[in-house]
């Protein structure tokens, strides 16, 4: 039981650790950060 | 390539996993025409020759490390300060920033497996020079320890495939995801969130002491993790590494400090350098006697040498004194309870005096990690 509750913390860690590492990277402009965006709205031609 | 140093990036682990797979599924055919030890040879072989930077300095180091234990081995163990000094001195050349030939990665740690190495080849036997290849270079530990014992390494070596088992999948992927936790996740929060943001340069000294803790934790998620990993992976390929950390920051003494934190480098310089050297120190005239004296010598000496494998900057040599004059302190101390002396944490309740003791060793470690760090504002 004490295994199971240690591993289950430890993979709940790494997922939550990884999942936030992954978000932060990715997603500057979430934090609040200015961030030139690259995508192209091809409606604004219209 | 950048990322195929050991743990430095995903390419490594996908490297190291499918080596792994391999040795696991092909086992039973392999072990009919190819021994473990060779296969495990030829790997570290390719492994060095593609995926290391200036392998051929490695390659060439190797070479000469095992010519030397060669001519130790053959003329029966003679002499033995001649081949330390000769095994040592590319290091102290890279130590001092002399010698651009032996630039090698990992010089710090391959030095210290050699002279282990050919020390206990004298009571434990000889090592082929596959196995010496194998022991030195082993990718896990390759960087950053542990640092292995050759007699240990050639044991798993040779029960080779015996020692690929599901149960060592488990037991090493148990010890991986720790090391993983801990030098991904913890140690990159503690340096995202706490230490790098902290001006190093700052003279308050709220962010001196703020900096030192910083440090503290930094170091030990980074590095017990890296060793963690280290271990975790040894294991999975059946060579079982020791481990490196055991909870150093509950230790009540420097002593015991020393048998949690980097266990394989104290356990290291205990064997062949404090022991050799208190011993060689009875022999002064002027220090007949006084074995206090030659302890306590023995053990400032040993730290100091401790931060000069470290690096050769002020900040690594104070630190290892430091943890040296602490050694002492603890020492004198001990000493003086056994004669009579009163021990003054007697005065507490067991529980709040062993509390007393780890918060003594905790700060002490603090400071002397400060000055180790290098982000020293003085």
């Amino acid at each position: 039981m004490k295994y199971f509750f240690r591993t289950f913390l430890i993979y709940l860690l790494l997922i939550i650790g990884f999942s936030f590492i992954i978000i932060d990277e990715n997603i500057d402009d979430l934090s609040g950060q200015e961030v030139e965006s690259t995508v192209e709205f091809v409606y604004e031609a219209f | 390539m950048g990322n195929m140093l050991p743990f430095s990036g995903l390419d490594f682990f996908i490297l190291i996993f499918c080596f792994i797979l391999f040795l696991h599924v092909f086992k039973n055919i392999l072990k009919n025409f190819i021994s473990y030890k060779m296969i495990l040879f030829v790997a570290i072989i390719l492994y060095i020759s593609f995926f290391i930077p200036h392998a051929q300095k490695i390659l060439f180091f190797l070479i000469y490390v095992y010519a030397v234990y060669w001519i130790y081995v053959s003329n029966k163990y003679q002499e033995t300060f001649f081949p330390m000094i000769i095994i040592a001195l590319p290091m102290i050349l890279h130590k001092f920033d002399i010698d651009p030939i032996f630039k090698v990665i990992g010089i710090s740690y391959i030095t210290f497996r050699t002279i282990q190495a050919i020390v206990d080849s004298h009571n434990y036997g000889k090592l082929s020079f596959i196995e010496f290849t194998s022991f030195l270079l082993f990718p896990t530990t390759l960087l950053a320890g542990p640092i292995d014992r050759s007699y240990r390494f050639q044991e798993d070596l040779q029960k080779g495939y015996e020692n690929l088992t599901l149960s060592n999948i488990g037991k090493g992927w148990d010890i991986l995801i720790v090391g993983v936790l801990f030098k991904f996740i913890f140690a990159e929060f503690v340096n995202k969130f706490w230490l790098s943001t902290i001006d190093e340069n700052s003279i308050v000294l709220f962010d001196m002491v703020n900096s030192a803790y910083a440090y503290t934790t930094y170091l030990f998620f980074d590095f017990a993790g890296y060793s963690a990993m280290a271990v975790g992976l040894s294991i999975m390929m059946g060579i079982y590494v020791p481990m490196n950390f055991n909870h150093p920051y509950l230790a009540p003494n420097p002593q015991d400090f020393w048998r949690r934190f980097h266990i394989t480098l104290g356990s290291w310089l205990t064997d062949y350098f404090f022991k050799p050297l208190y011993k060689y120190l009875h022999k002064f005239d002027i220090l007949k006697g006084r074995r206090l004296l030659i302890q306590n010598l023995a053990i400032i000496a040993t730290f100091l040498l401790m931060g000069m494998w470290n690096g050769l900057t002020w900040y690594f040599i104070f630190s290892g004194f430091l943890f040296g004059i602490f050694s002492a302190i603890h020492n004198i101390y001990v000493v003086y309870v056994k004669k009579g002396g009163f021990d003054y944490f007697t005065i507490f309740p067991n529980i709040i005096a062993l509390n007393l003791k780890r918060f003594l060793m905790l700060n002490g470690a603090v400071i002397a990690l400060y000055f180790f760090s290098g982000r020293v504002s003085i």
